[in-house]
């Protein structure tokens, strides 16, 4: 490491270390989500025609000079243009579509009936759900370290529909023995490392719950554009417990079912140490 | 990368976008594998960045750029990913990155964890730029271009996340050389 090129060499080597292949899972996702995403519009005007002879260019000068009036008219005029009272012609002009749209807005959500039990057969815990809902258990244990996200082995999975490209709605809870010696608190301030006191309590089952995300996510990162996700971690009995609720959902929707939520740490299945 | 299928994709043919994807799909993950240091964040990013480019694909003007504009994308993504991760995650451990083992004669046991240590200790932006610098060896102006970003900037993100990693392991090699003393 004493020199430029031997600096290179071992950060070449390090970084080919690593998956160079991208899993097939990931790619069947983005091909599936295709299917049912739209593509934006491309409503910019081109900036060069590709054909423009004389009589066109004239023409072309002329619209543009007639647009340059009325646009100067409008602002520059006074009268009824610039105040509340601006004609619709002006209103058009101020507020040109843009080339890309948000997503439209959701419909509120309602909270359907939770007649359903789901039991985690790792996690320690049960919920209620609305009947029609698919289950998918977790298979492993959610490992200390381990970044949380959705499809993941450790987390359970309730969808609100048979195929994930039809879902609008996803809950997934999973939870993690405390380390040795780790208190509540620490395991929430290693968890996240915002201010616990600023984030908002919901009751989860008979616990009280921290709301560590809430928000809109950016594209693909939820079930809905437009979607909202929520985040709560609880510590139960020396157990820490995530749950995330996501798609078209909003805080009674997150209320309605974590209420329903049952502890049973004891029940929970843990990797066994290695000898 | 054929122009045509970029043309095609950009009109809405999703088959020829997912030959698109097929194309670009390990190099992009291997990237963002290597920016964010976690398999399942890399993978989230990638299909948020295939998705994101599909929908943007119309305002791509000029396809045959589709692959450098697709990596601006990603990377916007390993951002976005990385800021969702410090909010999702538990994650205070340096962990291992999976994967198979590359060629590593250059390199020792305690050389790499410092690297990764040192590497986790970057912020994001610089991660980038040094990564499609060393690894996939593009030139700053063109790593520049890819990210829409001066080519000063590059420059001085290299530049900073080289010192940072060069002192990291400068001072594990310093550690060591103490400890040696010491016995």
């Amino acid at each position: 490491m004493n020199d430029e090129r031997s600096f290179e060499r071992t950060t070449r080597a390090w970084l080919e270390r690593g998956a160079n292949q991208a899993p097939d899972r990931a790619i069947q996702a983005v091909l599936l989500a295709i299917e049912t995403t739209p593509q934006e519009r491309d409503l910019r005007i081109p900036w060069r025609f590709p054909v423009m002879n004389t009589p066109f260019r004239i023409a072309a000068a002329a619209i543009i000079g007639l647009l340059i009036v009325a646009v100067g008219a409008t602002y520059l005029g006074g009268g009824s243009s610039g105040g509340i009272g601006g004609g619709p012609a002006a209103t058009q002009l101020a507020t040109p579509t843009p080339s890309w749209a948000p997503a439209a807005p959701l419909p509120s959500p309602s909270v359907p009936a939770l007649t359903q039990t789901f039991t985690s057969s790792l996690h320690g815990y049960s919920v209620k759900y609305p009947a029609g809902w698919t289950v998918t258990q977790a298979t492993a244990a959610w490992p200390l370290g381990k970044a949380l996200g959705p499809g993941q082995a450790f987390v359970d999975f309730l969808l609100d529909a048979t195929a994930l490209q039809n879902a609008t709605a996803r809950i997934g809870g999973t939870s993690q023995p405390l380390a040795p010696g780790q208190s509540a608190e620490t395991w929430m301030r290693v968890y996240n490392d915002g201010d616990q006191s600023t984030w908002p309590k919901v009751a989860v089952g008979d616990q009280t719950g921290f709301i560590v995300f809430d928000g809109p996510m950016p594209a693909g990162g939820t079930l809905v554009p437009g979607g909202h996700v929520f985040e709560v971690a609880v510590v139960v009995e020396g157990r820490g417990y995530d749950f995330t609720l996501d798609g078209n959902v909003d805080r009674d929707y997150l209320a309605a079912m974590l209420a329903t939520v049952v502890f049973d740490p004891a029940s929970a299945v843990d990797p066994t140490a290695a000898p | 990368m054929e122009r045509e299928l970029v043309e095609r994709a950009r009109k809405g043919d999703r088959d020829a976008f997912a030959s698109l994807v097929h194309q670009v799909s390990d190099a992009l993950f291997a990237v963002a594998h290597r920016i964010l240091r976690d398999v399942d964040l890399a993978e989230d990013a990638l299909q948020v960045a295939l998705i994101t480019a599909w929908r943007q694909l119309p305002h791509l003007r000029e396809p045959e750029r589709f692959e450098a504009w697709v990596h601006r994308i990603l990377v916007h993504a390993c951002y976005a990913e990385a800021r969702r991760s410090r909010r999702w995650a538990t994650n205070v451990r340096v962990l291992p990155v999976d994967g198979p083992v590359g060629p590593d004669e250059h390199l020792s046991v305690a050389d790499r964890d410092e690297l990764e240590r040192a590497f986790r200790r970057l912020p994001l932006d610089q991660r980038a730029v040094f990564v499609y610098h060393h690894y996939l060896g593009l030139p700053l102006v063109e790593i520049a271009e890819t990210l829409g970003i001066p080519a000063g900037t590059a420059r001085s993100r290299l530049h900073y996340a080289t010192r940072a990693l060069r002192s990291a392991i400068q001072a594990d090699a310093g550690l060591d050389y103490e400890e040696g003393r010491l016995a």
